[in-house]
């Protein structure tokens, strides 16, 4: 379980760094079942998923993650994280929370499913 | 990878001249033949429910219900079976006719369980689609000539994505061909099957079709739609003779899964049902139910409240009828059947966390695991929101901020492990709290269905709202959370199925985060779903260039303000000319107005 917390850490660090200087780099942990609960809408596949990632309509973010915590379930490890978002160089952080379950194959782990809200501040 | 939904296989099918083997697995049952009438002229059913839920097996009031259903049809049912591995229940019944009407009865709901009904000649069901009854005409293979005319037909009535099959009767190509369109008593049953096989064919980009004005009783004779229009997202039935909502299942469900638009308007079931009420919630959650993905019905955004009763689930525990808001838009499930899993679920658990948190331990699994971490206020804005003397003690202790926390054994050491623990050493030692279910928008629920780690499936609730916390009963501070949980199915005979729970819980992870209201999900942003990366609907009317005076780039932000907003094309323009050519400011914009913003800036469907 030890090792899970380190995998989650890796896991987030790894994520939030690629999405805030290359969000089309995110595509490889995503796979063609994967699913993104973005802001109520769902969108399914790796592809599409990144699509609409880029297609944020800011052109730099920042994330700061402020709390993470994760659990093994079975196979899976699910990793909930609260954080900021500061959008094209703004102040004011946006709030977010994000749940990731990630599971995994012969290439790693992967996200299978992925909810992302803003919860404002 | 396991993550495939557990549905009914039409893999399941006998081999000819074999009904169901009890003793087969699914897999060895598999045949390539698609005509598997027995030769004594039967025709095998099989029907399944959700392999989440409690199995239908053995259950005879099956039968019964099946038989009411089918009326005034009279079912000859024999050799009924259950195979105890897949939950699927075959029986025989005695001809093409009956098959055919259980075969419709396919999406029925039978003690909360969809029913999934398939049978032996389903092929031949497809190719055959229509009214059963006495007044049609047998099924001849069309004529050359009828399917030319048809295909002038759609290309008449054919433009960019939209295919307009309005008023068919008074249509001069189908009258002088004699085509009689769908619905209609004297017509060929099969018309509505071939029409829809003709129009994919020519135009397989369909995203829309509107069957305003045809007189259409029921979707059955058009439900071919779905065979050949899949990814269909908008549809209308304006205008026509729709007396039930039963009428409205040969569409619903997982049929047309991107369906996101439609259109019932001048109905008796919607009018009688509104008549009755005296307003509209009653229709648009029946609706909704039937048709879950949809964020636009009869022109006006999904924002209703829906209730359920939860029967008689805990009913020591809970009142008559616990209602769970489910606030639908904003929140987002990947089914109904999900939908009404997870709201039971959180409204019977939520319930209890408030006034029984102990009795909660029959909800767990035995090896479940709980942990919670506390993110405490940080932005003036949540201080401000927050009373003078907010307090994190009853949380902190437990919290297990994997940012803070570094020490491998404390990390263990704050995760309960097992349902005792979680509930025991975790949740009773939290304060006291009162989640108001009566309001439905202070919650926000996304929930996915999925193949899971044990043997069936397991839903991800993501729950986001707020609670109170109480203190020796009186009024306390307000908190908001994100909840995670992971719930399967409760096996029979477990605790938590003898407690009257439907589904146990494997994993619950619990954020605790200082009170910001519920604004994030209040404004609802009329996001479609998205399948792929086209983003903006083909039925809503943007210029493909730019307008006069209007650059490239602010023609392409207008189009994602639209796609963002639900704006429509003139008003995102405007939006933005006030933004400063900022999409995000616009967005922010037109959040924060969305009360003051008149009907007519809203993208509305193409239909007439």
């Amino acid at each position: 379980m030890a090792e899970a917390t380190a995998i989650a850490q890796q896991f987030t660090e790894y994520y939030y760094s690629t999405f805030d200087t290359n969000r089309s780099g995110l595509q490889p942990l995503y796979r063609e079942t994967s699913v993104l609960t973005w802001e109520g809408a769902a969108i399914q596949g790796g592809k599409a998923i990144v699509d609409k990632l880029v297609s944020l309509p800011f052109t730099s973010v920042q994330h700061r993650v402020s709390t993470q915590d994760a659990q093994p379930v079975g196979d899976m490890l699910v990793i909930a994280v609260t954080g900021q978002l500061l959008i094209d160089g703004e102040q004011n952080p946006q709030f977010f929370t994000q749940t990731f379950v990630l599971r995994r194959d012969d290439a790693g782990f992967y996200v299978q499913n992925d909810f992302f809200r803003l919860v404002y501040g | 990878m396991g993550a495939e939904k557990k549905n009914f296989s039409p893999y399941q099918r006998p081999k000819r001249n074999n009904n169901i083997s009890s003793s087969s697995g699914a897999g060895d049952t598999r045949s390539g033949a698609g005509d598997s009438i027995d030769p004594t002229g039967t025709v095998v059913i099989f029907v399944t429910g959700r392999s989440d839920m409690p199995s239908l097996a053995n259950d005879s009031g099956l039968y019964d219900f099946l038989n009411r259903k089918a009326s005034p049809m009279k079912l000859n049912i024999t050799s009924k079976r259950t195979n105890e591995m897949s939950g699927v229940m075959s029986f025989v019944v005695g001809d093409f006719a009956q098959a055919r009407v259980l075969r419709n009865l396919s999406g029925i709901r039978y003690k909360g369980q969809k029913l999934s009904i398939k049978t032996s000649v389903d092929d031949k069901i497809a190719s055959s689609t229509g009214d059963s009854g006495p007044s049609q005409r047998p099924s001849a293979p069309p004529s050359h000539g009828t399917i030319d005319a048809m295909r002038n037909f759609m290309r008449s009535r054919y433009n960019n994505g939209f295919l307009n099959l309005e008023n068919m009767t008074q249509d001069s190509i189908l009258r002088a061909a004699k085509i009689i369109p769908p619905g209609q008593t004297r017509g060929r049953s099969d018309v509505g099957t071939v029409m829809m096989k003709v129009a994919a064919e020519l135009f397989p980009e369909t995203t829309t079709i509107s069957f305003a004005m045809n007189g259409i009783r029921s979707l059955q004779p058009i439900s071919a739609v779905s065979i050949y229009f899949p990814n269909l997202q908008n549809l209308s039935f304006k205008g026509n003779n729709i007396q039930y909502f039963r009428d409205l299942e040969y569409l619903s469900g997982k049929k047309l899964p991107h369906l996101k638009e439609l259109i019932l308007l001048d109905n008796p079931v919607r009018d009688r049902d509104l008549a009755k009420n005296n307003d509209d919630l009653s229709y648009r959650s029946s609706v909704l139910r039937l048709f879950p993905s949809i964020v636009m019905l009869d022109q006006v955004p999904v924002t209703n409240k829906i209730s359920f009763g939860l029967g008689d689930i805990l009913k020591d525990d809970l009142p008559e009828h616990a209602v769970l808001p489910a606030q639908i838009k904003g929140n987002f499930f990947d089914n109904a059947g999900t939908e009404a899993t997870a709201l039971e679920f959180l409204a019977s658990y939520l319930k209890l966390f408030d006034t029984n948190r102990r009795s909660l331990e029959h909800a767990y699994d035995m090896n479940a695991t709980f942990s919670l971490q506390t993110m405490t206020p940080i932005s003036p804005l949540q201080k401000r929101k927050n009373q003078a003397a907010d307090n994190w003690a009853g949380y902190i202790s437990h919290s297990r901020n994997l940012s803070k926390i570094k020490d491998l054994d404390l990390r263990v050491k704050k995760m309960f492990y097992g349902s005792k623990s979680v509930v025991q050493d975790g949740l009773v030692t939290m304060p006291e709290t009162k989640h108001d279910l009566s309001d439905a928008s202070k919650f926000c629920v996304d929930a996915w269905q999925t193949g899971g780690l044990l043997p069936g499936v397991c839903i991800y609730i993501c729950l986001h709202g707020e609670f109170e916390e109480l203190h020796h009963g009186a009024q306390g501070l307000m908190k908001s959370f994100d909840r995670t949980f992971i719930i399967a199915p409760a096996p029979p005979g477990s605790s938590a199925a003898m407690n009257g729970w439907k589904c146990l819980i494997i994993s619950d992870q619990l954020t605790i985060r200082g009170y910001n209201g519920s604004e994030a999900w209040q404004p609802e942003l009329a996001l479609p779903m998205i399948a792929g990366a086209n983003g903006v609907p083909s039925a809503v009317t943007t210029p493909q260039v730019p307008m006069p005076g209007v650059s490239a780039e602010q023609h392409v932000k207008a189009q994602e303000l639209q796609r963002l907003t639900g704006l429509n094309y003139p008003y995102a323009l405007q939006c933005l000319t006030a933004s400063g050519w900022d999409v995000a400011k616009g967005v922010a914009l037109v959040e924060g107005n969305r009360a003051n913003i008149p009907a007519d800036a809203w993208q509305q469907p193409t239909f007439s």
